[in-house]
């Protein structure tokens, strides 16, 4: 690159002058003024324009002329096609560019084409977000095949903390390295390689403290482990290969309802399946810290990062209480946060269309305001049958959803710290009624969830419902 | 990105270069010239204030000890620190903004272009600006201006999304006004443009004389590269305009503009430049590094050099060799020079071209050489094709090595060529066909030109004019009144400045 920086990264304004051959053309015939030659002898300066020959010129060049938006840019266009001082006196009898220029804005009404539409750049990967929703699932099966082996009961509340820490910090960790990601992917790939490690050996030790070593501590070692390697997969976009990687667990679970496959296989297809991630994500990071360095990058601060870990906890201790009572309404949580993510897209993408549709702010806001309530339906609608088909209480689980989906929504455009704020006060609202048995009882959990998915709505609406956050 | 360098010496003279996207992130003919200058004058001090796009870019120049520091101003990226203006700063701003997008956008108004671009340069300084065009208030102010009656932008519908993208993109085009402006000496923006902002807000806030020179013209370019950018009518008036008031008042505040061919004063003057202060200083070789080429190659050939850009417009030079070609078919066309980054599918395009003409074996891509004087002295007669140049290097360096040469009628190339080689219309195959096959057919001819050329260079083009004559300004420009009001003349004092060209 050499010259005029263009004001957008991607160069929306192509390059000077690159703009005619982008295209192959087939040689120009000559234009006007270069073939008429006899009128060049017979029109002397100074007698003042040609009418005519003007008129004929604005007629040849309407099309380009009329979308200019001054007489300048007339000039320049006229430059680029070749015409010189001397046809513009002699041909047009106009005395320079300037001055011919002005003639032909003047004479072309303006024409105000619009640009080829452009790729909606929100466009969701559908395939993908629902393959996120399922990936986040899977790994639930472990817990199926290796229950009968260790005494599951007894230590749900240990792999529950340590997957509480993993959760946090993989959320923290995940926006960190999205934030590194703009510097050049193997930053990013730097930044998970301390975190994730970092993150797993965190969660393990909050699980084997109290447990004082023993299998559990092998299996919230496995969990953790687990979550750091899929975290680090989902950051990096490689979504197939985590499935790949956890064929084994499905394979396994597929045959339990026929088979009884003995203590090896239930405890051996996990191990492969942690084993089979754990390469995956060795390999993966491998080629991407082999990307060059990008120098003098400023890093950013650990602070930006706090409110997601902060949101990461808060959804898990939400999600934890309503699991107590219904666990099978978590499943449908954890897969509805594909179609949830594919929403969020949405969102963004019809928001951007409504701005183009609107004139003033006013009119964006209510919108903004039919677009979040499209997009809340939409996503809450299909929980309403599985709530029933589970067995669970429909109001508690949708407010729940309610809660995720907008405070996913505030993190996505930035607006992260609110978004922590009112699901921490959530959690810690239900989670407090819940373990000291306070009133409301067992409506604290939904009523929490309620206040918040108000507050957070509205919140939405006013961050939102404005045109710069969708920059 | 902050590269220190050379220690600071007291009392010598200090020049603040403003680059865009050339010096000393990258390569091309206005970074040369660059390089040229501050490698000229060991005995003054320079400080570079670079825009670039990242920040990140790598220093590709070898900075000597005269250069003090090189500060870059990125475009993109993160917006420069600081903080959204509250209370009174901010309907003040609010109020400053709306006067500066009313100029953009209503004829009537132009004049308050200037007092509202250095408020904006203030609330810059203060850290406000670029938090202020990010937020809600910048893009409502927007929209309010447009949709009153009485504009031409009201016709073409603008919508809340245009008056975000056009925001956006004025955040960006307004950051070079953060940079720390210069606080002593000369400022010596090398391009028009964003380049020039920090140079004119030193002139308003510290009264430092800014110098202009203009290889092309910014704002033409800016025009033509705009008209296939994927924005609706009303961005582009927004942009655009904004482009054309910087242009005008660049224009008139600048204590001298010094445009490297006379073809540029067009615009300048038309621009509200006092012709009194524009002053042509073309671009210089030095002869003793580019000696007489030597004997011509055995097999007629044609040469040309250069990077390999749509701008170089080689598809009209492969159509018009093979037309050569028709009359001459033993000539050769060879093609010195890299291809940039990007431009791999304009070569590709070229050498199909060649091929579907039925030249592949007579038209060679040489790539990039060692010494460029090799491509000159591989051609009997050297090309130059482009259709936009200022004043070309390739040319007078060919010149330098004594070749006859046949170019296009742009920018300077008529001004440096005079008559010692043929000068055609861009884009016209027949015509360039013609002047290249009186070359080839005339060799007593050639070697003449040749011979004129090189003596024109010697007389009119060296390094040494070109530097002596800004050394010159350099030390003269501090010295002069300051250029308060429009069209205030200085060019009394500084006629005895330059003596290559008026």
């Amino acid at each position: 690159m050499s010259g005029p920086i263009s004001l957008e990264p991607d160069g929306a304004e192509q390059d000077t002058l690159a703009l005619r051959l982008a295209v192959p053309r087939p040689p120009r015939r000559r234009p006007r003024w270069a073939l008429d030659d006899s009128t060049l002898a017979i029109r002397l300066p100074g007698r003042g324009p040609d009418e005519e020959a003007v008129s004929a010129l604005a007629a040849e060049l309407a099309d380009r002329v009329g979308p200019a938006v001054h007489p300048y840019e007339v000039a320049a266009l006229l430059e680029a096609e070749g015409l010189s001082a001397s046809v513009i006196k002699e041909r047009y009898g106009h005395p320079n560019l300037f001055s011919l220029a002005s003639a032909l804005y003047e004479r072309v009404p303006r024409t105000f084409p619009e640009p080829a539409p452009t790729a909606d750049p929100w466009r969701p990967d559908t395939v993908r977000c629902l393959l996120r929703g399922v990936l986040f699932a899977l790994p639930g099966l472990a817990y199926l095949l290796t229950s009968p082996l260790w005494n599951a009961e007894g230590h749900t509340s240990a792999l529950i903390v340590a997957g509480l820490v993993s959760w946090a910090w993989g959320q923290a960790l995940g926006h960190r390295a999205h934030l590194r990601m703009a510097t050049g992917k193997r930053e990013a790939g730097r930044t998970l390689l301390a975190g994730a490690p970092a993150g797993a050996m965190v969660a393990t030790a909050v699980a084997a403290l109290p447990a004082g070593g023993g299998p559990v501590t092998l299996v919230a070692a496995a969990q953790s482990a687990y979550l750091a390697a899929a975290g680090i997969l989902l950051v990096l976009g490689r979504e197939r290969l985590l499935l790949a990687a956890l064929s084994p667990l499905v394979a396994g679970t597929a045959v339990l309802p026929w088979w009884e496959p003995g203590s090896l296989v239930r405890a051996g297809l996990p191990s492969l399946a942690l084993l089979a991630t754990l390469a995956v994500t060795g390999r993966v990071l491998w080629t991407v810290l082999a990307v060059p360095a990008v120098s003098g990058a400023t890093r950013p601060r650990l602070l930006w990062s706090l409110p997601y870990g902060l949101f990461g906890l808060a959804a898990g201790v939400l999600v934890l209480l309503e699991g107590r009572q219904e666990p099978y309404a978590v499943i449908v949580l954890t897969v509805s946060m594909g179609p949830a993510e594919w929403l969020l897209y949405r969102y963004r993408g019809l928001s951007v269309a409504a701005l183009r549709a609107t004139a003033t702010p006013a009119g964006f806001l209510l919108r903004s305001a039919g677009i979040l309530a499209l997009c809340l339906v939409g996503y809450l609608l299909p929980l309403l049958p599985a709530a029933l088909l589970t067995g669970a209480d429909p109001a508690t689980l949708l407010l729940l959803a309610a809660v995720l989906w907008t405070a996913l929504l505030l993190q996505a455009f930035g607006a992260a710290w609110p978004s922590a704020a009112i699901s921490l006060a959530a959690a810690g609202g239900a989670g407090t009624a819940g373990l000291l048995h306070l009133p409301p009882g067992p409506t604290a959990l939904p009523l929490a969830c309620g206040v918040a998915a108000l507050c957070l709505s509205g919140c939405a609406l006013w961050f939102l419902g404005r045109p710069a956050p969708h920059v | 990105m902050h590269v220190p360098h050379g220690a600071r010496r007291p009392g010598a003279t200090r020049v603040t270069l403003l680059t865009e996207g050339t010096y000393p992130h990258s390569h091309g003919g206005v970074s040369v010239w660059c390089d040229q200058l501050v490698q000229g004058m060991p005995d003054l001090d320079f400080d570079v204030l670079a825009v670039t796009g990242t920040g990140r870019e790598p220093v590709v120049w070898d900075l000597p000890a005269q250069v003090a520091r090189v500060l870059s101003v990125p475009m993109w990226g993160a917006p420069p620190e600081g903080r959204a203006p509250r209370g009174r700063a901010r309907s003040q701003l609010s109020t400053d903004y709306e006067q500066f997008l009313t100029a953009l956008l209503d004829p009537r108004a132009e004049d308050g272009f200037p007092p509202a671009l250095y408020a904006m340069a203030r609330a810059a300084a203060d850290g406000t600006l670029s938090p202020f065009l990010r937020g809600d208030r910048a893009v409502t102010i927007l929209a309010d201006v447009w949709n009153r009656p009485g504009l031409a932008v009201r016709e073409a519908g603008p919508t809340l999304h245009d008056a975000l993208t056009a925001t956006a993109l004025l955040e960006h085009a307004l950051r070079p006004l953060a940079a720390p402006l210069p606080r002593g000496g000369v400022a010596h923006a090398v391009s028009g443009g964003v380049a020039a902002l920090p140079g004119l807000a030193a002139l308003e806030q510290h009264g430092i004389p800014l110098l202009l020179t203009e290889h092309g013209v910014y704002l033409r370019e800016r025009y033509l590269g705009y008209r296939t950018a994927p924005y609706r009518w009303p961005v582009k008036a927004v942009v655009l305009g904004f482009f054309r008031l910087l242009a005008e008042e660049s224009y008139r505040r600048a204590a001298l503009i010094t445009p490297g061919n006379r073809y540029n004063r067009l615009w300048e003057e038309q621009g509200g430049a006092d012709p009194e202060a524009i002053r042509t200083v073309y671009n210089g070789v030095d002869p003793a590094a580019f000696p007489p080429a030597g004997p011509e190659p055995r097999a007629l050939t044609l040469s040309w050099a250069g990077r390999v850009d749509p701008i170089k417009d080689l598809e009209t030079l492969i159509r018009a060799f093979s037309l050569v070609r028709d009359r001459l078919p033993d000539t050769r066309l060879r093609l010195f020079g890299g291809t940039p980054h990007g431009g791999e599918a304009y070569r590709e395009r070229c050498e199909a071209l060649a091929a579907e003409l039925g030249h592949a074996d007579a038209v060679t891509f040489e790539g990039r050489v060692d010494d460029i004087k090799d491509a000159y002295a591989a051609g009997n007669v050297v090309m130059l094709s482009s259709i936009s140049e200022g004043f070309p290097f390739t040319l007078i360096e060919a010149m330098s090595c004594g070749r006859a040469t046949v170019s296009t009628d742009v920018g300077g190339v008529r001004e440096a060529v005079g008559d010692t080689g043929l000068v055609v219309p861009p884009r016209d195959p027949a015509v360039m066909a013609a002047a290249a096959l009186e070359l080839l057919r005339d060799p007593a001819r050639r070697r003449a030109m040749g011979e004129a050329a090189r003596l024109r260079v010697i007389e009119q083009f060296t390094l040494r004019q070109t530097i002596d004559t800004f050394r010159a300004i350099y030390l003269e420009l501090p010295t002069l009144e300051r250029r308060s009001k429009p069209a205030a003349a200085t060019s009394e004092a500084l006629a005895p400045v330059s003596t290559v060209a008026g």
